[in-house]
């Protein structure tokens, strides 16, 4: 059979925007997940809403009482900020690295690999996703708790930009663990060994400049005490490190992770045999 | 007209793949397809038919070698290469709880169409295969032959120009399997390029123009069936009669391998010292009436037999 022929040539889906078509497909991505978290709302909305209003009234009300003021706020005050970014942490990153094995393993991924998907549109598609599912998990808890403890935003760019940067930063890893893990039960690997400790001991419930050395300067290791920290003087004002020192830290751990993902991705790692 | 030259819709050079445990599926493959063509891709079970299938929907990594879709690279440029094409694969792959209407507005948005035109474009397939009427319902509400059915309208809302099906009607009954080969037909006919494999033979003679056979992972034959048969020592026709016929009265054409077979039609070899009007013309002198002959695909299982020995 020869390889050239002669034909006119005809008008063709390839010929739209090349920018176009990746943004619908963005958008696709974003709003398949928009779905799946709508879908399996008793999974990925009520569950953190729950947890954080127990913690607020055991921790924050019972136990804080007897504890009083820390760093001239509440304790209640004090915790909540940690909380929240604990459901933003959380849920960006069980979203990607669950939604990834389970199109794995139902192949249904295949799909997108197979089409025209820029890798760039694709992490961006899953990151909007995740942003959906800490809005709408992360929302209605927030607004609960910040009434609860009397708490107003204060710097509201800073907030916006916290919970934009941690939830890209989790997506990012949930997505590598999805991509990486070829079981179900190499899904819980990271939240049970990682992202728990590194939350309990992100100082969510403590003042961590307070911790007697080596637990001090080892703290500062933990990427999760300059989110909070950074979130902490967001809403209440309250901070122990330079906020700018903060933000690079975690901006520069999300860009690691990002190049991460999308090399993985272009070599198929995962993904392709 | 001006005219503009274009590239093959396949172009299969050198290509091998050997996965990760060493295990070496197709072995220095090339071949080209050409537009328009109808081409079944035959091989015995694990020849290599969907790790060649899937390296050229970019689905499998390529170990060797390099394959380009209308002239794009589906290594270098994937996106411009994925662009022309539709892959139904062999296994069902979709999320079980999406609803249909889901299932195809997400896969046309993969490919920058908008959900309105997806539906515009899916809803006549949609009535043909009797889904219209389901399509708020989850996949998993459907039964294996309409899952397959909604893996093909999902390829046809892309208007691709070249259609890759990895065994798209196995264990279908005969109505979808019909419905299916009416829907390849009628895009074919309008200049849709189709690559094909199956096991059922009968259906490769039905649809396809050309056919490449694969054997332990190595193209061992690539002409048009046509030219194929034509080769043939001996060659099989199925002839239908318009009033019923029995073994016994197909006696005096033992020199033919005469055989009534279980569908009512008789199946008859020409060797290529015979003719086959020769035959017609003795059929119709013992005063039996045709109805209908064709080449059995007989002649197909004999191609993939002869290849693959
Ligand atoms: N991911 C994989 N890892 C290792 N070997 C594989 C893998 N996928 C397929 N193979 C092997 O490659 C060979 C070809 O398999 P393939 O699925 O391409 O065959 P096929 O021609 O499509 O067969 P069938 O007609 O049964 O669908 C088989 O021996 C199979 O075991
Ligand atoms: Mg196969």
């Amino acid at each position: 059979m020869s390889t050239k022929e002669t034909t006119t040539p005809i008008a063709h889906p390839s010929t739209q925007s090349f920018l176009s078509h990746q943004m619908t497909a963005c958008y696709t991505i974003a709003y398949k997940e928009s779905v799946r978290i709508v879908r399996i709302w008793k999974m990925t909305v009520v569950p953190p809403i729950v947890t954080v209003f127990l913690f607020s009234v055991v921790f924050g009300q019972i136990i804080g009482g007897k504890i009083g003021g820390i760093s001239g706020v509440s304790y209640l005050q004090f915790i909540i900020p940690g909380l929240i970014m604990n459901i933003v942490i959380n849920e960006s990153f069980n979203n990607n690295a669950s939604s990834i094995m389970i199109d794995k393993y139902n192949k249904s991924i295949e799909s997108m690999v197979t089409a025209p998907v820029h890798e760039l549109t694709i992490l961006f598609g899953y990151f909007a996703g995740c942003v959906v599912r800490v809005l709408m998990a992360g929302a209605i808890s927030s607004v609960l708790v910040f009434w609860l403890a009397g708490i107003m935003v204060q710097h509201w760019f800073l907030f916006t930009y916290t919970i934009l940067i941690t939830c890209a930063l989790f997506s990012f890893l949930g997505f590598i663990n999805g991509l990486y893990a070829t079981r179900f039960d190499e899904i819980p690997t990271i939240p049970t060994f990682i992202l728990t400790p590194l939350s309990f001991f992100g100082g969510v419930f403590y003042d961590i400049t307070t911790l007697p050395e080596p637990w001090r300067t080892i703290s500062w290791y933990n990427p999760i005490v300059y989110i909070v920290d950074t979130f902490r003087y967001s809403t209440i004002g309250v901070t122990h490190h330079d906020i700018t020192e903060s933000l690079i830290v975690v901006t520069a751990i999300t860009s690691g992770l990002f190049l991460l993902s999308y090399c993985l991705l272009r070599t198929g790692y995962g993904l392709k045999n | 007209m001006e005219q503009t030259v274009i590239d093959a819709p396949i172009s299969v050079s050198k290509v091998s793949k050997t996965y990760k445990d060493g295990f070496r599926a197709v072995k220095n493959v090339s071949f080209d397809i050409r537009k328009g063509d109808f081409t079944v891709l035959l091989g015995l079970n694990g020849a290599g038919k969907t790790s060649l299938i899937s390296m050229i929907t970019g689905l499998n990594k390529i170990s060797s070698g390099v394959i380009q879709i209308f002239g794009d690279d589906i290594t270098r440029s994937p996106y411009r290469a994925k662009s022309h094409m539709a892959i139904m694969p062999q296994e069902i792959n979709f999320n079980l709880f999406s609803k249909i209407s889901d299932v195809l507005i997400f896969h046309g948005g993969y490919y920058g169409i908008s959900p309105e035109k997806v539906m515009q474009r899916a809803r006549p397939l949609l009535k043909k295969a009797r889904l219209l009427k389901k399509i708020d319902q989850p996949v998993s509400s459907l039964s294996g032959g309409m899952k397959r059915m909604l893996m093909l309208i999902r390829c046809l809302i892309q208007n691709p120009k070249l259609l890759i099906l990895d065994e798209p009607t196995a264990n279908l009954d005969i109505e979808i399997r019909k419905t299916i080969w009416e829907i390849l037909r009628a895009e074919h006919k309008k200049g849709m390029t189709t690559v094909l494999t199956t096991h059922n033979l009968e259906e490769a003679q039905l649809l396809c123009t050309n056919v490449l056979i694969l054997h332990h992972g190595e193209i061992v034959l690539d002409r048009s069936i046509e030219d194929a048969i034509q080769s043939l020592e001996e060659k099989f026709y199925s002839v239908s009669f318009e009033s019923k016929i029995t073994q016994k009265q197909l006696h005096g054409f033992s020199s033919y391998h005469a055989e009534m077979r279980e569908d009512g039609k008789a199946s008859f070899c020409i060797r290529s010292d015979q003719d086959i009007g020769h035959l017609i013309y003795k059929l119709h002198l013992a005063g039996h009436k045709i109805a209908h002959v064709a080449p059995s695909s007989h002649q197909l299982e004999q191609l993939l037999h002869q290849a693959t020995l």
